[in-house]
């Protein structure tokens, strides 16, 4: 059975099974996204009950413009950046760091470089990088998210978002240098 | 599949049964919680919003129905049973 199925089913006749269905296919996601976010696993738990309480609040908005698993991610992030951003007092979790970003290196080769980074240090280094760096670079290349989806969901430009990608993954390379420093043979 | 979406499952095979259960748990109850307070809204908040109504002095929608303030001449206390007209009124078109 399709989302969008299982979506006007559960609209429907609000049954259980159709709940049952979208949780168990997206339980899963929603929380490896949070605890990527949000680095602890109790607030990621947390936030994943969350997340899915405003996803069936809302089911009826869906307005299938976009693909079922894109506006679930788009809450998955908002609610994470929104958490970040009170936790942090800060206003916009992606407007400081334009100024301290390095130069964005060559697209090509640091998108090579970043997808075949070791999933180990992946890790670390997405831990240790800016949460918006985080969040943009989750969306590019975990969710496979278009500019134009990624724009819409943090209501950037699509040029702005363009930048951001080349200096999130620059900033990554970075982090990876810093932290893996590979010994002089 | 890259190393990013390898991540992704092994971080989302952290979310094991119990926290899945749990997680589950906790939501069914919320449901539940919602649904039933809807029903309660939907059940009694007409009858309050009557209540409402006659205590501010007008007729609720209920009320014309089961004749209450309703002359005695218009059936309203005892419906079947008309009582006297007004002294000085015409008889009351039924």
């Amino acid at each position: 059975m399709k989302d969008l199925e299982v979506i006007h089913s559960y609209l429907d006749t609000q049954a259980s099974r159709c709940f049952n269905l979208l949780y168990e296919r997206y339980a899963g996601k929603i929380y490896s996204k949070c605890l990527s976010m949000l680095k602890d696993e109790v607030l990621a738990q947390d936030a994943t009950q969350e997340i899915f309480t405003k996803i069936f609040l809302n089911l009826s908005r869906f307005g299938e413009k976009s693909k079922f698993s894109t506006w679930v991610y788009s809450i998955t992030y908002n609610f994470c950046i929104d958490f970040l951003r009170r936790k942090k007092k800060q206003k916009d979790i992606f407007s400081d760091d334009m100024e301290k970003a390095p130069e964005p290196a060559d697209d090509l080769s640091s998108d090579k470089a970043l997808l075949e980074m070791e999933i180990g240090q992946l890790k670390a280094v997405l831990e240790n990088i800016p949460a918006g760096d985080r969040a943009i670079l989750l969306m590019k290349y975990q969710d496979g998210m278009s500019i134009k989806d990624i724009a819409e969901i943090l209501d950037k430009t699509e040029s702005a978002i363009k930048m951001k990608i080349k200096r999130a993954k620059a900033k990554a390379q970075e982090t990876k240098k810093e932290m893996f420093q590979e010994p002089l043979s | 599949m890259n190393n990013f979406q390898r991540l992704e499952e092994e971080q989302a095979r952290q979310y094991d049964a119990v926290k899945r259960q749990q997680v589950q748990n906790n939501l069914e109850h919320t449901f539940g919680l919602f649904k039933f307070i809807g029903q309660i809204v939907d059940v009694y908040l007409p009858a309050m919003i009557g209540v409402l109504i006659s205590a501010a002095g007008g007729n609720s929608p209920d009320s014309r129905k089961t004749g209450i303030n309703r002359p005695p001449s218009e059936g309203g206390d005892h419906p079947g049973r008309v009582g006297p007209h007004p002294p000085d009124g015409d008889p009351v078109r039924r």
